[in-house]
Protein backbone atom coordinates (compact mmCIF):
# COMPACT_ATOMS: atom_id res chain seq x y z
CA UNK A 1 0.00 0.00 0.00
CA UNK A 2 2.48 2.58 0.85
CA UNK A 3 4.69 1.41 -1.75
CA UNK A 4 1.80 2.33 -4.24
CA UNK A 5 1.41 5.82 -2.59
CA UNK A 6 5.27 6.66 -3.53
CA UNK A 7 4.63 5.35 -6.96
CA UNK A 8 1.30 7.39 -7.57
CA UNK A 9 3.48 10.30 -5.88
CA UNK A 10 6.73 9.71 -7.59
CA UNK A 11 4.17 9.22 -10.97
CA UNK A 12 2.09 12.89 -10.39
CA UNK A 13 5.83 14.44 -9.50
CA UNK A 14 6.55 13.22 -13.11
CA UNK A 15 3.90 14.35 -14.72
CA UNK A 16 4.14 17.61 -13.32
CA UNK A 17 7.55 18.71 -14.05
CA UNK A 18 8.55 17.00 -17.47
CA UNK A 19 7.13 18.89 -20.42
CA UNK A 20 4.74 16.15 -21.32
CA UNK A 21 4.88 14.92 -25.26
CA UNK A 22 8.69 14.70 -25.45
CA UNK A 23 10.65 11.75 -24.54
CA UNK A 24 13.99 12.30 -23.95
CA UNK A 25 15.76 9.20 -23.89
CA UNK A 26 16.89 9.01 -27.68
CA UNK A 27 18.31 12.56 -27.31
CA UNK A 28 21.35 14.60 -26.09
CA UNK A 29 21.35 18.09 -25.11
CA UNK A 30 24.01 20.79 -25.71
CA UNK A 31 24.05 24.27 -23.79
CA UNK A 32 26.66 27.08 -24.36
CA UNK A 33 27.87 27.27 -21.66
CA UNK A 34 31.03 24.82 -20.33
CA UNK A 35 33.11 24.34 -23.28
CA UNK A 36 30.23 24.08 -24.48
CA UNK A 37 28.87 21.25 -22.38
CA UNK A 38 26.54 18.16 -23.13
CA UNK A 39 24.00 16.17 -21.17
CA UNK A 40 22.82 12.63 -23.04
CA UNK A 41 20.61 10.03 -21.90
CA UNK A 42 20.42 8.45 -19.46
CA UNK A 43 21.57 11.86 -17.15
CA UNK A 44 19.19 14.28 -19.49
CA UNK A 45 15.96 12.28 -18.40
CA UNK A 46 16.51 14.18 -14.84
CA UNK A 47 17.19 17.74 -16.38
CA UNK A 48 14.99 19.82 -14.21
CA UNK A 49 17.32 19.08 -11.69
CA UNK A 50 20.67 19.66 -13.21
CA UNK A 51 21.48 22.61 -12.23
CA UNK A 52 24.15 23.55 -14.93
CA UNK A 53 21.07 23.02 -17.62
CA UNK A 54 18.67 24.84 -15.94
CA UNK A 55 19.00 28.77 -17.26
CA UNK A 56 18.85 27.04 -20.82
CA UNK A 57 16.90 23.73 -20.57
CA UNK A 58 13.43 23.77 -18.70
CA UNK A 59 9.92 23.34 -18.29
CA UNK A 60 7.48 26.26 -18.58
CA UNK A 61 4.78 24.80 -16.05
CA UNK A 62 2.25 27.71 -17.07
CA UNK A 63 1.78 25.16 -20.72
CA UNK A 64 4.60 22.09 -20.25
CA UNK A 65 6.34 23.25 -22.67
CA UNK A 66 9.96 22.44 -22.80
CA UNK A 67 11.75 25.74 -22.93
CA UNK A 68 15.52 26.23 -24.86
CA UNK A 69 17.24 29.31 -24.29
CA UNK A 70 20.80 30.62 -25.85
CA UNK A 71 22.76 33.60 -25.96
CA UNK A 72 26.19 33.90 -27.50
CA UNK A 73 28.36 32.34 -25.38
CA UNK A 74 30.43 29.18 -26.02
CA UNK A 75 30.10 27.49 -29.49
CA UNK A 76 30.47 23.73 -30.38
CA UNK A 77 34.07 22.97 -32.93
CA UNK A 78 32.65 23.23 -36.18
CA UNK A 79 30.34 26.70 -35.43
CA UNK A 80 30.56 30.35 -34.66
CA UNK A 81 27.32 30.22 -32.87
CA UNK A 82 26.00 29.07 -29.55
CA UNK A 83 23.29 27.25 -29.31
CA UNK A 84 20.87 24.81 -26.97
CA UNK A 85 19.55 22.59 -29.25
CA UNK A 86 18.85 18.35 -29.12
CA UNK A 87 21.30 16.29 -30.74
CA UNK A 88 19.38 13.05 -31.76
CA UNK A 89 20.60 9.41 -30.90
CA UNK A 90 19.41 6.39 -32.29
CA UNK A 91 21.48 4.37 -29.80
CA UNK A 92 21.16 6.52 -26.31
CA UNK A 93 24.29 7.76 -25.87
CA UNK A 94 26.14 6.81 -28.44
CA UNK A 95 27.04 9.53 -31.76
CA UNK A 96 28.25 6.87 -33.78
CA UNK A 97 24.75 5.04 -35.12
CA UNK A 98 22.66 7.16 -37.16
CA UNK A 99 20.77 6.80 -39.87
CA UNK A 100 20.92 6.96 -44.11
CA UNK A 101 18.58 8.40 -46.65
CA UNK A 102 17.59 4.66 -47.42
CA UNK A 103 16.65 3.73 -43.97
CA UNK A 104 14.05 7.02 -43.78
CA UNK A 105 13.37 8.83 -40.87
CA UNK A 106 10.58 11.14 -39.53
CA UNK A 107 10.46 14.39 -37.21
CA UNK A 108 7.62 16.33 -36.11
CA UNK A 109 7.45 19.03 -33.33
CA UNK A 110 5.22 21.47 -32.53
CA UNK A 111 6.85 24.64 -31.05
CA UNK A 112 7.07 28.55 -31.13
CA UNK A 113 9.56 31.12 -31.23
CA UNK A 114 8.93 32.83 -27.66
CA UNK A 115 11.21 35.69 -27.64
CA UNK A 116 14.52 37.47 -29.97
CA UNK A 117 16.10 40.39 -29.71
CA UNK A 118 16.51 42.62 -32.66
CA UNK A 119 20.02 44.18 -33.78
CA UNK A 120 21.13 47.62 -34.23
CA UNK A 121 19.10 48.48 -37.23
CA UNK A 122 15.72 46.43 -35.75
CA UNK A 123 16.56 42.93 -37.55
CA UNK A 124 15.15 40.42 -35.58
CA UNK A 125 18.02 37.39 -34.77
CA UNK A 126 17.37 34.15 -36.76
CA UNK A 127 16.99 30.94 -34.74
CA UNK A 128 18.06 27.41 -36.71
CA UNK A 129 15.00 25.32 -35.04
CA UNK A 130 15.34 21.83 -36.72
CA UNK A 131 18.04 20.82 -38.95
CA UNK A 132 19.22 17.44 -39.89
CA UNK A 133 23.11 16.91 -40.22
CA UNK A 134 25.28 14.56 -42.05
CA UNK A 135 28.01 12.57 -40.53
CA UNK A 136 31.17 11.03 -41.31
CA UNK A 137 31.81 7.11 -40.90
CA UNK A 138 35.01 6.75 -39.45
CA UNK A 139 35.74 4.78 -42.48
CA UNK A 140 34.76 7.60 -45.05
CA UNK A 141 36.57 10.03 -42.13
CA UNK A 142 40.12 8.27 -42.76
CA UNK A 143 39.29 7.74 -46.27
CA UNK A 144 39.41 11.84 -46.43
CA UNK A 145 42.04 12.44 -44.21
CA UNK A 146 39.58 14.70 -41.73
CA UNK A 147 39.98 14.81 -38.34
CA UNK A 148 36.84 14.54 -36.98
CA UNK A 149 33.19 13.09 -38.31
CA UNK A 150 31.48 16.39 -39.27
CA UNK A 151 29.53 16.30 -42.47
CA UNK A 152 27.66 19.47 -43.51
CA UNK A 153 23.56 19.76 -42.60
CA UNK A 154 21.13 18.95 -45.69
CA UNK A 155 18.58 20.79 -43.86
CA UNK A 156 18.20 23.79 -41.70
CA UNK A 157 14.91 25.05 -40.58
CA UNK A 158 15.21 28.89 -39.83
CA UNK A 159 12.84 31.08 -38.20
CA UNK A 160 13.33 34.46 -39.83
CA UNK A 161 11.70 37.45 -38.46
CA UNK A 162 8.51 35.31 -38.17
CA UNK A 163 8.70 33.04 -41.21
CA UNK A 164 9.50 29.94 -41.75
CA UNK A 165 12.49 29.26 -43.94
CA UNK A 166 13.81 26.06 -45.07
CA UNK A 167 17.34 25.92 -46.95
CA UNK A 168 19.11 22.55 -47.96
CA UNK A 169 22.52 21.64 -49.99
CA UNK A 170 23.26 21.53 -53.48
CA UNK A 171 26.43 19.80 -55.23
CA UNK A 172 28.46 22.30 -56.79
CA UNK A 173 29.26 19.54 -59.15
CA UNK A 174 26.39 17.28 -60.03
CA UNK A 175 29.61 14.72 -61.24
CA UNK A 176 31.43 14.49 -58.59
CA UNK A 177 33.47 11.10 -57.61
CA UNK A 178 32.46 9.45 -54.51
CA UNK A 179 35.30 10.47 -52.56
CA UNK A 180 35.19 14.08 -53.44
CA UNK A 181 31.48 14.42 -52.71
CA UNK A 182 32.47 13.40 -48.63
CA UNK A 183 34.06 16.48 -48.50
CA UNK A 184 32.23 19.76 -47.19
CA UNK A 185 33.81 22.19 -49.82
CA UNK A 186 31.46 19.46 -52.66
CA UNK A 187 28.42 21.36 -51.27
CA UNK A 188 26.95 24.87 -51.53
CA UNK A 189 23.64 26.46 -50.11
CA UNK A 190 20.62 26.48 -51.97
CA UNK A 191 18.77 29.90 -52.30
CA UNK A 192 16.39 29.15 -49.39
CA UNK A 193 12.74 29.06 -49.51
CA UNK A 194 9.96 30.65 -47.48
CA UNK A 195 6.74 29.33 -46.58
CA UNK A 196 3.80 31.63 -47.35
CA UNK A 197 2.50 31.13 -43.86
CA UNK A 198 3.94 33.07 -41.33
CA UNK A 199 4.15 32.48 -37.85
CA UNK A 200 5.75 35.25 -36.39
CA UNK A 201 5.71 34.42 -32.19
CA UNK A 202 2.58 31.28 -32.75
CA UNK A 203 2.77 28.37 -32.27
CA UNK A 204 3.55 25.54 -35.26
CA UNK A 205 4.22 22.64 -36.36
CA UNK A 206 6.75 21.07 -38.28
CA UNK A 207 7.42 17.61 -40.01
CA UNK A 208 10.08 16.53 -42.09
CA UNK A 209 10.37 13.45 -44.17
CA UNK A 210 12.99 11.13 -45.28
CA UNK A 211 12.94 8.26 -47.68
CA UNK A 212 15.46 7.25 -50.20
CA UNK A 213 16.16 10.16 -52.63
CA UNK A 214 14.08 12.53 -51.00
CA UNK A 215 12.86 14.93 -48.44
CA UNK A 216 9.78 16.48 -47.58
CA UNK A 217 9.52 19.59 -44.77
CA UNK A 218 5.77 20.34 -43.98
CA UNK A 219 4.19 23.40 -42.22
CA UNK A 220 1.06 23.29 -40.40
CA UNK A 221 -0.12 19.85 -42.30
CA UNK A 222 -0.65 22.39 -45.08
CA UNK A 223 2.39 23.43 -47.03
CA UNK A 224 4.95 21.22 -48.42
CA UNK A 225 8.55 21.50 -49.75
CA UNK A 226 9.59 18.40 -51.75
CA UNK A 227 12.80 17.96 -52.08
CA UNK A 228 14.58 15.52 -54.65
CA UNK A 229 16.91 14.90 -58.25
CA UNK A 230 20.89 14.61 -58.05
CA UNK A 231 21.40 16.05 -54.61
CA UNK A 232 18.82 13.97 -52.55
CA UNK A 233 20.19 10.80 -54.72
CA UNK A 234 23.78 11.52 -53.75
CA UNK A 235 22.93 12.66 -50.07
CA UNK A 236 22.62 8.63 -50.17
CA UNK A 237 26.28 8.51 -49.06
CA UNK A 238 25.86 10.04 -45.70
CA UNK A 239 24.87 9.04 -42.44
CA UNK A 240 22.51 11.85 -40.79
CA UNK A 241 20.98 12.62 -37.31
CA UNK A 242 18.02 15.21 -36.27
CA UNK A 243 17.89 18.12 -34.09
CA UNK A 244 15.99 20.60 -33.14
CA UNK A 245 15.81 23.09 -30.26
CA UNK A 246 17.29 26.58 -30.36
CA UNK A 247 20.40 27.12 -32.58
CA UNK A 248 20.68 30.73 -32.44
CA UNK A 249 22.91 32.79 -34.97
CA UNK A 250 23.97 35.90 -33.20
CA UNK A 251 27.09 36.88 -31.90
CA UNK A 252 25.66 40.54 -30.86
CA UNK A 253 26.43 41.09 -26.99
CA UNK A 254 23.36 41.18 -25.20
CA UNK A 255 21.14 39.13 -27.96
CA UNK A 256 19.24 35.97 -27.06
CA UNK A 257 16.51 33.86 -27.55
CA UNK A 258 13.95 31.48 -27.07
CA UNK A 259 12.43 28.79 -28.16
CA UNK A 260 9.56 26.23 -26.80
CA UNK A 261 8.98 23.17 -28.37
CA UNK A 262 5.38 21.59 -27.20
CA UNK A 263 6.21 18.37 -29.11
CA UNK A 264 8.50 16.69 -30.61
CA UNK A 265 8.63 12.64 -31.66
CA UNK A 266 11.23 11.12 -34.23
CA UNK A 267 10.52 7.92 -36.10
CA UNK A 268 12.64 5.38 -38.08
CA UNK B 1 -3.33 31.59 -39.97
CA UNK B 2 -2.22 30.97 -36.57
CA UNK B 3 0.68 33.94 -36.76
CA UNK B 4 -0.87 36.24 -38.43
CA UNK B 5 -2.02 39.07 -35.90
CA UNK B 6 -4.61 42.61 -36.16
CA UNK B 7 -2.05 45.28 -36.00
CA UNK B 8 -2.90 47.63 -32.97
CA UNK B 9 -4.52 50.83 -34.06
CA UNK B 10 -7.04 52.01 -37.26
CA UNK B 11 -4.66 50.12 -39.92
CA UNK B 12 -4.12 46.42 -40.77
CA UNK B 13 -0.87 46.22 -42.11
CA UNK B 14 -0.58 42.60 -42.70
CA UNK B 15 0.12 42.91 -46.19
CA UNK B 16 1.92 45.92 -46.35
CA UNK B 17 6.15 46.52 -45.55
CA UNK B 18 7.86 49.47 -44.63
CA UNK B 19 11.67 50.35 -45.18
CA UNK B 20 12.98 53.21 -43.45
CA UNK B 21 15.78 55.40 -43.68
CA UNK B 22 17.38 53.80 -40.56
CA UNK B 23 17.92 50.64 -42.58
CA UNK B 24 14.27 49.18 -40.63
CA UNK B 25 12.65 46.50 -42.65
CA UNK B 26 9.07 45.16 -41.29
CA UNK B 27 6.62 43.55 -42.93
CA UNK B 28 3.17 41.28 -42.24
CA UNK B 29 4.15 40.07 -38.70
CA UNK B 30 6.46 42.26 -37.59
CA UNK B 31 5.04 45.45 -39.02
CA UNK B 32 1.99 44.76 -37.02
CA UNK B 33 4.18 44.40 -34.29
CA UNK B 34 5.04 48.32 -34.35
CA UNK B 35 3.21 49.54 -31.30
CA UNK B 36 6.07 47.15 -29.51
CA UNK B 37 9.19 47.88 -31.65
CA UNK B 38 11.52 50.30 -30.34
CA UNK B 39 13.19 50.88 -33.84
CA UNK B 40 9.80 51.69 -35.59
CA UNK B 41 8.93 54.06 -32.50
CA UNK B 42 10.45 57.33 -34.17
CA UNK B 43 8.69 57.30 -37.56
CA UNK B 44 5.90 55.22 -36.48
CA UNK B 45 3.52 54.87 -33.77
CA UNK B 46 -0.14 55.66 -32.85
CA UNK B 47 -1.89 59.02 -32.00
CA UNK B 48 -2.78 59.19 -28.34
CA UNK B 49 -5.93 57.47 -28.57
CA UNK B 50 -4.99 55.14 -31.25
CA UNK B 51 -6.93 56.83 -34.11
CA UNK B 52 -4.89 57.27 -36.33
CA UNK B 53 -1.03 55.95 -37.54
CA UNK B 54 1.34 58.50 -37.12
CA UNK B 55 4.65 58.84 -39.61
CA UNK B 56 6.94 61.46 -39.24
CA UNK B 57 9.80 62.23 -41.79
CA UNK B 58 13.27 64.06 -41.17
CA UNK B 59 16.48 63.82 -43.21
CA UNK B 60 18.39 61.27 -41.19
CA UNK B 61 21.34 59.35 -41.68
CA UNK B 62 20.83 55.64 -43.18
CA UNK B 63 21.38 53.02 -45.25
CA UNK B 64 18.68 53.53 -47.61
CA UNK B 65 19.63 54.47 -51.35
CA UNK B 66 16.35 57.17 -52.21
CA UNK B 67 16.87 60.64 -52.72
CA UNK B 68 14.48 61.84 -49.93
CA UNK B 69 13.57 60.74 -46.15
CA UNK B 70 11.05 57.85 -47.08
CA UNK B 71 8.76 57.04 -44.69
CA UNK B 72 6.10 54.56 -47.03
CA UNK B 73 4.32 51.86 -46.41
CA UNK B 74 4.56 49.67 -49.86
CA UNK B 75 1.47 46.98 -50.35
CA UNK B 76 2.14 43.43 -50.87
CA UNK B 77 -0.85 41.50 -52.16
CA UNK B 78 1.16 38.44 -50.64
CA UNK B 79 1.72 39.06 -47.44
CA UNK B 80 5.97 39.67 -46.88
CA UNK B 81 6.52 39.35 -51.05
CA UNK B 82 7.19 42.15 -53.42
CA UNK B 83 6.87 39.57 -55.97
CA UNK B 84 3.18 39.40 -56.50
CA UNK B 85 1.05 42.89 -57.56
CA UNK B 86 -1.99 43.69 -59.60
CA UNK B 87 -1.85 44.98 -63.31
CA UNK B 88 -4.71 47.36 -64.63
CA UNK B 89 -6.80 44.82 -65.85
CA UNK B 90 -7.21 43.16 -62.61
CA UNK B 91 -7.69 46.64 -60.69
CA UNK B 92 -7.55 47.88 -57.44
CA UNK B 93 -8.87 50.40 -54.92
CA UNK B 94 -7.49 52.23 -52.53
CA UNK B 95 -9.17 54.22 -49.89
CA UNK B 96 -7.56 56.58 -47.02
CA UNK B 97 -8.15 59.27 -44.47
CA UNK B 98 -5.44 61.15 -44.04
CA UNK B 99 -4.34 64.59 -42.44
CA UNK B 100 -1.11 66.45 -42.97
CA UNK B 101 -0.43 67.76 -39.05
CA UNK B 102 2.44 69.37 -39.63
CA UNK B 103 5.02 70.58 -42.13
CA UNK B 104 8.09 72.57 -42.28
CA UNK B 105 8.99 75.59 -44.30
CA UNK B 106 11.77 76.42 -46.32
CA UNK B 107 14.00 79.55 -46.93
CA UNK B 108 11.77 80.62 -49.60
CA UNK B 109 8.91 80.74 -47.37
CA UNK B 110 7.41 78.22 -48.70
CA UNK B 111 5.89 74.90 -47.19
CA UNK B 112 8.25 71.68 -47.83
CA UNK B 113 6.39 69.10 -49.70
CA UNK B 114 5.81 65.38 -49.26
CA UNK B 115 4.23 62.06 -51.59
CA UNK B 116 1.08 60.57 -49.40
CA UNK B 117 0.01 58.03 -51.98
CA UNK B 118 1.18 56.65 -55.17
CA UNK B 119 0.86 53.61 -57.60
CA UNK B 120 3.77 52.37 -58.24
CA UNK B 121 4.41 50.03 -61.51
CA UNK B 122 7.30 47.42 -62.32
CA UNK B 123 7.87 44.99 -64.95
CA UNK B 124 6.14 41.46 -63.92
CA UNK B 125 8.82 38.50 -63.55
CA UNK B 126 7.35 37.49 -67.06
CA UNK B 127 8.25 40.87 -68.86
CA UNK B 128 11.69 41.10 -67.08
CA UNK B 129 12.85 37.94 -68.05
CA UNK B 130 11.49 38.67 -71.95
CA UNK B 131 13.57 41.91 -72.02
CA UNK B 132 16.50 40.02 -70.64
CA UNK B 133 16.53 42.01 -67.39
CA UNK B 134 18.20 40.81 -63.94
CA UNK B 135 15.60 42.93 -61.77
CA UNK B 136 11.93 44.11 -62.90
CA UNK B 137 12.56 47.78 -64.63
CA UNK B 138 10.14 50.28 -62.18
CA UNK B 139 8.82 53.60 -62.53
CA UNK B 140 5.54 55.36 -59.86
CA UNK B 141 2.62 55.64 -62.51
CA UNK B 142 0.74 58.25 -60.41
CA UNK B 143 2.02 60.41 -57.14
CA UNK B 144 0.07 62.55 -54.99
CA UNK B 145 1.79 65.38 -53.28
CA UNK B 146 0.71 67.75 -50.65
CA UNK B 147 2.26 71.16 -51.98
CA UNK B 148 1.06 74.13 -50.18
CA UNK B 149 -1.91 72.94 -49.16
CA UNK B 150 -3.19 71.21 -52.09
CA UNK B 151 -3.02 67.44 -53.06
CA UNK B 152 -1.30 67.33 -56.26
CA UNK B 153 -1.60 64.86 -58.95
CA UNK B 154 1.43 64.12 -61.04
CA UNK B 155 1.55 61.28 -63.48
CA UNK B 156 3.11 59.47 -66.30
CA UNK B 157 2.45 59.60 -69.86
CA UNK B 158 3.70 58.38 -73.06
CA UNK B 159 6.67 60.44 -74.44
CA UNK B 160 5.15 58.90 -78.14
CA UNK B 161 1.65 57.91 -78.33
CA UNK B 162 2.82 55.29 -81.42
CA UNK B 163 5.01 53.82 -79.19
CA UNK B 164 4.37 49.79 -79.25
CA UNK B 165 5.22 46.29 -78.11
CA UNK B 166 8.58 46.14 -75.58
CA UNK B 167 9.40 49.93 -75.51
CA UNK B 168 6.21 50.35 -73.43
CA UNK B 169 8.04 48.36 -70.85
CA UNK B 170 11.18 50.86 -71.09
CA UNK B 171 11.48 53.70 -68.46
CA UNK B 172 12.60 56.18 -71.36
CA UNK B 173 9.06 56.03 -73.15
CA UNK B 174 7.67 57.72 -70.14
CA UNK B 175 7.48 60.96 -68.97
CA UNK B 176 5.72 63.19 -66.25
CA UNK B 177 2.80 64.43 -67.52
CA UNK B 178 3.22 68.74 -67.73
CA UNK B 179 -0.89 68.97 -67.19
CA UNK B 180 -0.89 68.49 -62.95
CA UNK B 181 -4.08 68.64 -61.51
CA UNK B 182 -4.68 69.56 -57.73
CA UNK B 183 -7.94 69.22 -55.36
CA UNK B 184 -10.37 72.28 -56.12
CA UNK B 185 -9.81 72.69 -52.37
CA UNK B 186 -7.05 73.64 -50.13
CA UNK B 187 -6.85 70.44 -47.98
CA UNK B 188 -4.21 72.46 -45.67
CA UNK B 189 -3.73 70.56 -42.43
CA UNK B 190 -7.24 69.50 -42.36
CA UNK B 191 -8.96 65.52 -42.46
CA UNK B 192 -9.09 64.53 -46.25
CA UNK B 193 -11.11 61.42 -47.80
CA UNK B 194 -8.83 60.08 -50.84
CA UNK B 195 -10.21 57.40 -52.83
CA UNK B 196 -8.19 56.25 -55.94
CA UNK B 197 -9.69 53.41 -58.18
CA UNK B 198 -7.77 51.90 -61.01
CA UNK B 199 -9.61 49.25 -63.40
CA UNK B 200 -9.25 48.46 -67.21
CA UNK B 201 -7.48 51.70 -68.79
CA UNK B 202 -8.83 53.83 -66.39
CA UNK B 203 -7.68 55.87 -63.31
CA UNK B 204 -10.95 58.00 -61.01
CA UNK B 205 -9.29 59.91 -57.88
CA UNK B 206 -12.08 60.99 -55.55
CA UNK B 207 -10.86 63.58 -53.11
CA UNK B 208 -13.97 64.70 -50.31
CA UNK B 209 -16.81 65.11 -52.11
CA UNK B 210 -14.94 67.35 -54.85
CA UNK B 211 -15.53 66.39 -58.87
CA UNK B 212 -14.00 62.95 -59.49
CA UNK B 213 -10.46 63.68 -61.27
CA UNK B 214 -10.26 61.21 -63.91
CA UNK B 215 -7.76 59.74 -66.38
CA UNK B 216 -8.90 57.35 -69.24
CA UNK B 217 -6.30 57.74 -72.30
CA UNK B 218 -4.01 56.20 -74.44
CA UNK B 219 -1.10 56.37 -71.53
CA UNK B 220 -3.79 54.71 -69.06
CA UNK B 221 -4.48 51.97 -71.59
CA UNK B 222 -0.77 51.29 -72.95
CA UNK B 223 0.10 50.49 -68.84
CA UNK B 224 1.30 46.89 -68.73
CA UNK B 225 2.83 46.94 -65.90
CA UNK B 226 1.93 45.49 -62.51
CA UNK B 227 1.32 47.79 -59.75
CA UNK B 228 1.28 48.28 -56.12
CA UNK B 229 -0.11 51.13 -53.99
CA UNK B 230 1.97 53.14 -51.36
CA UNK B 231 0.77 54.58 -48.66
CA UNK B 232 3.07 57.47 -46.47
CA UNK B 233 4.75 60.52 -45.85
CA UNK B 234 7.76 60.93 -48.44
CA UNK B 235 9.22 64.60 -47.40
CA UNK B 236 10.75 66.15 -50.96
CA UNK B 237 13.35 67.57 -49.28
CA UNK B 238 17.22 67.03 -47.31
CA UNK B 239 16.93 70.40 -46.04
CA UNK B 240 18.50 71.05 -42.16
CA UNK B 241 15.54 70.69 -39.67
CA UNK B 242 12.43 69.72 -42.13
CA UNK B 243 10.21 67.74 -40.94
CA UNK B 244 6.36 66.26 -41.74
CA UNK B 245 4.07 64.53 -39.87
CA UNK B 246 1.23 62.83 -41.45
CA UNK B 247 -2.03 61.00 -39.50
CA UNK B 248 -3.60 58.18 -41.19
CA UNK B 249 -7.11 57.39 -39.70
CA UNK B 250 -7.49 54.58 -42.94
CA UNK B 251 -5.78 52.90 -44.96
CA UNK B 252 -7.89 50.17 -46.96
CA UNK B 253 -7.10 48.39 -50.02
CA UNK B 254 -9.89 46.24 -52.29
CA UNK B 255 -8.80 43.83 -55.14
Amino acid sequence: MIKFIFTGIAILFCGCIHAQNIDLSHWKITIPEGKPSSVGPPEILNYESNEMLAPFFYNDPSDQALVFYTYPAESTRNSKYSRTELREQMVPGSNNVNWTFEQGGVMRGTLNVQEVTQNNVGDYHRVIVMQIHGRLTNEQRDLIGEDDNNAPPILKIYWDEGRIRVKTKILKDPEINATDILHESAWGDDKGRNFKEIVGYGKFTLEIRVKKGQMSVTLNDDEQFLYKGIDMDRWGVFENYFKAGNYFQSRDEGSSAKVKYYDLKVYH
Amino acid sequence: MQGQIASRGPVDLWNWKVELPSGYKASDWKLSNFHNDRFAAPFFYLNEDESALVLEAFPSEGTSTAKYTRNTLREQLQAGSNDVNWTMKEGGVLEVEMEVESMSKGANGQYHRTILLQVDGRTTSKQTKQLGLEKPVSLPMLKIYWQEGYLKVVRKVLKDESTAGDALLSKNSWKEDKNTKHSESKVGFEKVRVRLELKRGKIVLQINDERPIVYRDLSVAQWYFENYFTVGNYLQTKDIGSHSTVNYYKIEVKH
